[in-house]
């Protein structure tokens, strides 16, 4: 771009100040949202709600979104899919121009999108909110075909379903195996839940059976209170093989459900991969990840350092301090969309905070939870100091279970807000 | 952390307090990301406690209280260390000034279905053990 931000802004600012007639029905400046998940339904909503002059279209394939969180919980047989799944009605509603399409490219010099049959959407910002895709084949022998038969579900939807119907056509005394990748990845305590939800299953329904998770890492979050919890729990029935003691997953035979490790070999009745993962591929078609295939942002604005006038918000983002949750993204999707209304009018965003909680279930009535804040720092979204952290370690098991009900609860909240 | 970058968020935060509420009748930073929990929108549900329209001193004791520890809390005692006096000031004042929402449930989501999820075409066929 050759483009300095000073004449950028100046540019976006006449923009914003340019009469409405002149863009043709009343329209004002246009922002496309791309992704219709916590953080790009979210910034949809709020960009219409900060600035209703502000013209929003939002380009979503899918027309039903399937939420991730909670659905480890469908895997565990706990809850039906259909609790996850929500419609854009009331988005539409907003006043917000649903595009049901593929975003397959972004011009950033003409500042258009192309959608799958080829149409152009102008936009003055671009808000990328693409969620995660598989790096396929960065595990060796983790293809398509081989999710098919060793389910990431890292996705919500049929994969979810996919590994819930494998669980329940094991028989009692199986092997199942959790393949969990290195930082960074969408959802960090989300394989520990899925460890812990399968485990419930299996203690409830196939208590002969095993569980081992193989981990990448050697730490992960909420790390003591999970194992505590499995201690109590699961014993004997749910093993996790740090990446010093062999846990790290070199490729995988999906004809066979082997995992292999540098230590050995698993063979599973079922076995659920959760492989290396990059921004959603928009956003590398659109120039702004880098080598890491991740994207990097500036803290205040969430504008891509690599392209002006595209924004990244969610699990796309390297948001520095702030995990890939749905809370971040939506707490992200906000504090973008109060940083491009204030670009579009042509003025300075102020520093934003952020917060972010995550609620894990280990068993139906045992929840733990990790909270932060988060605010510019050196360039990225750093932790304040002080603030934050998990539940606490000792706490009665009514507590454990309050925690389970704000888990419910929150999820209730937070997608009848982005949704509802 | 360094004194430096502590330092640095000492600055931001002020910074932050000076300008809020920020131009353009933008909600003080940090107020956004409270509707992660606590519900926003007038049509939400939720047993966690709706912030708009209520007393600025009530919503000022209460995060001073969780902050302290005077108050117990399930995640506010972890989040309201995050935020200084003068943030809890802003975002007090603002949410003091939101009108009150009504509520109702959550239109978005989808209907459970009344069958089963026999006949799913993705579904893989599992090899015999």
């Amino acid at each position: 771009m050759t483009f300095t931000r000073r004449r950028f802004l100046g540019l976006a600012g006449c923009t914003a100040l340019f009469p409405a007639p002149a863009r043709g029905q009343g329209a004002g400046p246009r922002v496309v949202v791309v992704g219709g998940g916590f953080g790009g339904a979210s910034c949809a909503r709020a960009l219409r709600q900060l600035d209703p002059r502000v013209s929003v279209t939002l380009v979503e394939a899918s027309a039903t979104f399937t939420a991730c969180p909670f659905s480890n919980a469908v895997i565990g047989g706990l809850r039906e899919l259909s609790a996850q799944q929500f419609t854009y009605a009331r988005v539409a509603a907003d006043g917000i121009t649903l595009v049901p399409a593929m975003a397959t490219a972004v011009d950033p010099a003409a500042k258009s999108v192309t959608l799958a049959d080829g149409t152009r959407l102008p936009y003055d910002r671009l808000v990328l909110a693409p969620g995660i895709d598989i790096r396929w084949g960065a595990l060796p022998g983790y293809d398509e075909a081989a999710a098919a038969l060793m389910p990431h579900a890292w996705k919500a939807g049929e994969q979810t379903l996919l590994l819930r119907r494998q669980l329940e056509a094991m028989n009692d005394g199986g092997l199942v195996v959790i393949a969990a990748p290195a930082n960074p990845f969408r959802c960090p305590p989300g394989p520990y839940e899925r460890a812990s939800l399968i485990a419930h299953y299996l203690k409830t329904k196939k208590p002969k059976s095993k569980l081992i998770v193989l981990d990448a890492k050697d730490a992960f979050s909420k790390q003591r209170l999970f194992q505590a919890a499995w201690a109590e729990l699961y014993p004997g029935l749910l093993e996790w093989v740090p990446l010093s003691k062999g846990g790290a997953v070199t490729s995988v035979d999906a004809a066979t459900r082997t995992l292999v490790t540098d230590f050995g070999k698993h063979q599973a009745n079922v076995a659920s991969v959760i492989p290396p993962q990059k921004a959603g591929r928009i956003a590398e078609a659109a120039g702004v990840t880098d080598r890491t295939g991740w994207c990097p942002i500036d803290p205040v604005t969430f504008e891509s350092t690599l392209q002006r006038g595209i924004h990244v918000v969610g699990d796309a983002a390297i948001a520095g301090a702030m995990p890939k949750s749905a809370f971040a993204a939506n707490s992200q999707a906000k504090s973008c969309a109060a940083a491009v209304v204030t670009l579009l009018a042509g003025g300075t965003p102020a520093a934003p905070k952020l917060i972010n909680t995550c609620y894990s279930l280990v068993a139906p009535d045992y929840g733990i939870s990790v909270a932060g804040v988060y605010a510019p720092s050196g360039g990225q979204l750093a932790d304040v100091p002080g603030a934050g952290g998990v539940s606490p370690a000792n706490a009665p098991r009514a507590t454990r279970a309050a925690e389970a009900v704000l888990a419910e609860a929150w999820f209730h909240t937070i997608t009848g807000e982005v949704f509802g | 952390m360094g004194k430096a970058l502590a330092a640095a968020i000492g600055l931001a935060s002020i910074a932050a307090a000076v300008t809020a509420p920020t131009a353009f009748g933008q909600p003080p930073p940090g107020a956004a990301a409270c509707s992660g929990c606590h519900p926003a929108s007038a049509r939400v549900t939720s047993p966690v406690v709706r912030l708009a329209g209520l007393e600025r001193d009530a919503i000022v004791r209460a995060m001073q209280g969780f902050r302290s520890g005077q108050r117990a809390g399930t995640v506010m005692d972890r989040i309201a260390k995050g935020f200084t006096d003068d943030e809890i000031q802003a975002l007090a004042a603002w949410f003091a000034a939101q009108p009150k929402g009504g509520e109702e449930g959550n239109p978005a989501r989808v209907p459970l279905p009344k069958g089963g999820e026999e006949g799913n075409p993705a579904r893989v066929p599992l090899p015999k053990k």
